[in-house]
């Protein structure tokens, strides 16, 4: 943002447009390409890079099925085959799906909503950042033959150092945790971007259904990844400084592992299932000719789902000894899961019957799609069935049945979306001819491998076994899975080549090759940068349909910010329910900031990894003035007032506004570390009530000190932010420093009360899970007064240097949600930790 | 402030219901699960527990279906997003409701404790 006040519109022909926003929106070439932030660059590098790993995964898969390919193999060792099958999960499910499905969010959102970018591109980059380091550990690990071998849930004790004394457990806690950082960015992202960044009238029953889809996903996502986050810090501390969460011995429970592993690991399924189901529910109406059926019955549908899914985590511990009350309410919730599901498919095929059908490659697929999740949705039923669990349990019957789900509910609807897609990628059109091909090769491959599985299952084959001998009868089946596995495999490879070809040789398309009724077709593909030359004002879900001309008025600027001024990168925000123009939002340009951060988390990750700790107490350092700067030039340094936005309207600029996107992202931010608190009680409790060997040894000395510390903290900081606020609202900006100094005293006072506690009142964490867990609570409180701390110091600098006025005071409200949260999260802390002492 | 998070609330009420089934979830497991541990509930003596949980469920099952009325009563809206949002408010409010009474039918059918 180089000019401060908006400059003067100049009337600008659609090329002289194109050229202005293109040099604005554009990304720098050569080494500049490290500082991308736009979304279409980012997205673009995020689904390449997950095909990578797919591609990985996938090399991987044949090293088992050549293991497996006959009995008694000395192909691969037993230890070199649990370092194989745990990474093929790993690597699919953490390095391939979800970022996947990130990277097509990524892309696609802002055009499908109108919009230029997402709300925090910045957010974007360095989320990408994070996944490559984060992955790449993973894949070094696994070159070095120090790969994870504990199976993609990393169950323990195996996964603890008594049976697991390598850096191999190490490496899988670290580098997906890594990887989880950047899918809680996307999900902040994601969620912020569809509530705010539409282009006008975009109500919310006009957003795309694919809209709807990747919301509830993120907001899956947002609530999903946080207690496997926690999970991997617990285990992660009990591997390096042994602090006993998940041993028996000293009030530790496997049990608490499960639990949170699976309060991911199921929405999980239903993270990768929705957005595969939302192209599906993009395409059909596109290749019928026929409008979605049902369209507010799927949003209700998905909503519902979204929810009840995270009530089912624990169908996968039906096995542990559970008491068998508590596993009825989670097969309640199993049973109540299906209906959602059927809602979409009665839609789908209510679509479909009532249009005509245009067999396309993406169709194919969609076929494909059906027939396989059908299969793998009926093999789940007998799953979630209790006692046939208890048979099938851990025998190649879950193999086969996870593979129906995943490939039917994800890999074939994504392949359906890339051939949907690939015009609007490349502006290219494909032949069919290789495509289907390779989609025969595929469907019979993967059915031939997989299906025979579930009988190799029932005859009693169990997984994750490297070897079995000969006599005992499932070699025949094992050979075909393993021969249909390369068919499936030269499937995968042919579909790589098809795209390459295309985006090499493909013939040129026009615009909307499909004749589609969403936005994301009404730009010139592959599409520039700044994605349209101005934003329509929408009245219906298919802008395209109602107004074929739209693309082309668009670009002559007859939109929303047709006209580039100052400098800008500009995108509208509009209100969230009503969808009408509220601010314009003002994204920032390249920067490196996104990767220093990056690099500086990774250096955090990978000294933890080596147990290098001062190191990484510096590189928490480096990332704190990383994240500074990289906030620092937000903003505006000027009062402004309303612009003029086209269309005989004006809005403020974000910053001027009360609500700017900042806000909501740290309102989303919160939620997710909400999550992450609540896990942690949950935890607490869990531990206190199941684990053996409770109540422990000795508890907190009994004493007022430190929570008196803390209270007054809280108080002080809690009643001095909303002077600081109410000061700066009234234009005294001096007195206003004054009490965010205050604040940010009273910040570091509650991490030094917090920190005092396992200093001197409480039992070493070593000794008991309970000295362990007032430990994390206590350091868990202490952050969070240290980031106050900062986020108070930060206000202060930006108030000195004119970046904060009554009118521009986001920090203020951000602040003020900090505080809030510390101080009901500081609440409850006090009370966990001091509670028990005080009532014993 | 307020009027600022109004829009936000509307968009919360969406999942209300469904907020009151994740507390009776999270309660009746919670509850079953320490009173089985703790040793203050056994299969041998299964009813003081059991009635609890059905209080716990009942409670929760009316505070739903209270929700879902108290949304139908919130009156139509003259305008097109508003009336998408009732009828999807109303409707997901009516999935919570059914979803928490669902919850139900394991505590008629299962024992406790075992
Ligand atoms: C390319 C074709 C594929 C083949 C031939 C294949 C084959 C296999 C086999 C044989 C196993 C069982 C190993 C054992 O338990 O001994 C396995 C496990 C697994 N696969 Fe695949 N797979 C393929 C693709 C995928 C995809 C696309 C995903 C996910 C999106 C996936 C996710 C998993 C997971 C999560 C496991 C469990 C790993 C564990 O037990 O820790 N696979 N795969
Ligand atoms: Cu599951």
């Amino acid at each position: 943002m180089s000019d401060q006040t908006p400059g003067v519109a100049q009337p600008l022909t659609a090329i002289g447009r194109h050229k202005a926003l293109e040099r604005l929106w554009g990304t720098p070439p050569g080494w500049g390409a490290l500082s991308a932030v736009n979304h279409s660059t980012v997205g673009r590098r995020f689904i390449i890079t997950s095909f990578v790993f797919f591609l990985i995964g996938g090399v991987l898969a044949m090293l088992i099925r050549a293991q497996l390919a006959g009995p008694e193999t000395d192909f691969l060792s037993a230890a070199a085959y649990a370092q194989v099958f745990t990474m093929h999960g790993t690597v699919m499910m953490f390095l391939f799906a979800i970022p996947a499905i990130e990277g097509l969010a990524l892309y696609m959102l802002p055009k499908l909503m109108g919009a230029r970018d997402l709300a925090f591109p910045r957010l974007s980059a360095f989320g990408y950042w994070c996944y490559l380091f984060g992955g790449s550990i993973l894949i070094l690990a696994l070159l070095a033959g120090a790969a994870p071998d504990s199976g993609w849930f990393m169950y323990t004790p195996l996964s603890s150092k008594p049976y697991s004394p390598g850096i191999n457990s190490d490496v899988w806690l670290i580098g997906v945790t890594f990887v989880e950082v950047s899918a809680v960015c996307a999900a902040v992202e994601f969620m912020t971007t569809v509530l705010k960044i539409r282009t006008g009238g975009m109500a919310l029953h006009r957003m795309p259904i694919m809209v709807w889809y990747l919301w509830v996903t993120a907001a899956m996502m947002l609530f999903g990844f946080p207690p496997l986050i926690l999970g991997s810090v617990l285990l992660e501390l009990e591997r390096a400084f042994d602090w006993p969460f998940f041993d028996p011995a000293r009030g530790g429970s496997p049990l608490l592992w499960q639990h949170l592993f699976w309060l991911f690991g199921h929405p999980e399924v239903y993270i990768i299932f929705l957005p595969g189901a939302g192209i599906i529910s993009t395409i059909l109406p596109v290749f019928t000719g026929q409008k979605l059926v049902g369209y507010a019955w799927i949003v209700v549908a998905l909503i519902a789902l979204g929810f009840i899914s995270f009530g089912i985590w624990a169908h996968h511990m039906f096995a542990t000894g559970i008491p068998h009350l508590s596993l009825a309410f989670f097969s309640a919730a199993s049973t109540l899961v299906v209906i959602p599901t059927a809602v979409q498919i009665f839609a789908w095929l209510a679509t479909l019957l009532s249009g005509k059908p245009r067999i396309t490659l993406s169709m194919l697929y969609f076929y494909g799609f059906l027939s396989t999740f059908v299969i793998g949705g009926l093999s789940g039923v007998m799953v979630a069935v209790v006692p046939f669990d208890w048979q099938a349990h851990d025998t190649h019957f879950i193999v086969a049945h996870l593979h129906y789900v995943l490939m039917g509910g994800f890999v074939f609807p994504v392949l359906a979306g890339i051939y949907y897609w690939l015009p609007h990628f490349t502006g290219r059109k494909h032949l069919e001819g290789l495509g289907r091909t390779a989609f025969a090769l595929i469907m019979i491959g993967f059915n031939t491998a997989f299906l025979p599985m579930h009988l190799t299952g029932l005859l009693g084959m169990p997984r994750r076994v490297f070897t079995y001998g000969g006599e005992m009868g499932w070699d025949l089946l094992n050979l075909i899975s393993s021969i249909a596995g390369f068919i499936l495999a030269i499937g995968f490879a042919l579909v790589v080549v098809d795209i390459i070809q295309v985006a090499r040789f493909g013939r040129r398309t026009r615009r909307n090759p499909w004749g589609a009724g969403t936005l994301e077709w009404g730009m010139p593909t592959p599409s520039p940068a700044y994605n349209i030359g101005s934003q329509p004002h929408v009245s219906s879900r298919d802008p395209l349909e109602d107004d074929p001309g739209l693309p082309a008025a668009l670009a002559r600027g007859e939109g929303y910010l047709g006209q580039p001024r100052s400098g800008w990168r500009e995108t509208l925000s509009v209100h969230m329910l009503s969808g009408e123009p509220e601010q314009v939002v003002l994204l920032p340009g390249p920067t490196l900031m996104p990767l220093w951060t990056a690099l500086a988390t990774g250096l955090f990750f990978v000294s933890f990894l080596f147990k290098l700790y001062p190191l990484s107490a510096v590189a928490f350092i480096l990332i704190v003035i990383c994240v500074w700067r990289w906030m620092w030039n937000s903003g505006l340094r000027a009062d402004a007032g309303p612009v003029e936005i086209g269309l005989g309207r004006t809005a403020p600029l974000h910053p001027t506004a009360a609500d700017p996107p900042t806000l909501w992202g740290m309102i989303f931010t919160l939620m997710a570390n909400g999550v992450f608190f609540g896990a942690l009680v949950f935890g607490y409790l869990f531990l206190w009530v199941v684990a053996p060997n409770w109540p422990p040894p000795a508890l907190l000395a009994r004493e007022p000190v430190t929570p008196l510390i803390v209270l007054a903290g809280l108080a002080t900081g809690l009643s001095s932010v909303w002077r600081a606020t109410r000061a700066n609202a009234q234009g005294r900006a001096g007195d206003s420093r004054v009490w965010l100094m205050v604040s940010a005293g009273a910040g570091a006072v509650i991490a030094g009360g917090a920190l005092a506690v396992p200093t001197f009142t409480a039992p070493p964490p070593g000794s008991h899970a309970y000295g362990a867990a007032v430990t994390f609570i206590s350091g868990y409180l202490a952050f969070h007064g240290l980031i106050a701390a900062i986020l108070a110091a930060y206000a202060w600098a930006r108030s000195r240097d004119g970046w904060i006025s009554a009118q521009r005071a986001v920090e203020f409200s951000a602040l003020r949600l900090w505080w809030l949260y510390l101080a009901v999260a500081g609440l409850i802390s006090l009370a966990l930790l001091h509670g028990p002492a005080w009532l014993t | 402030m307020k009027s600022l998070f109004r829009p936000f609330g509307e968009l919360l009420a969406l999942v209300g219901a469904l907020v009151i089934w994740s507390f009776a979830f999270v309660g009746l497991y919670g509850v079953h699960g320490t009173a089985c541990a703790s040793g203050w509930a056994s299969p041998a003596d299964p009813w003081p527990l059991r009635m609890v949980l059905i209080f716990l469920w009942l409670g929760m099952s009316v505070l739903s279906g209270l929700y879902v009325l108290a949304m139908w009563r919130r009156g139509r809206s003259d305008t097109e997003p508003g009336h998408f949002l009732r009828y999807a408010t109303v409707a997901v409010a009516a999935v919570g409701a059914v979803a928490t009474a669902w919850l139900g039918a394991p505590l008629f059918l299962v024992r406790v404790c075992a």
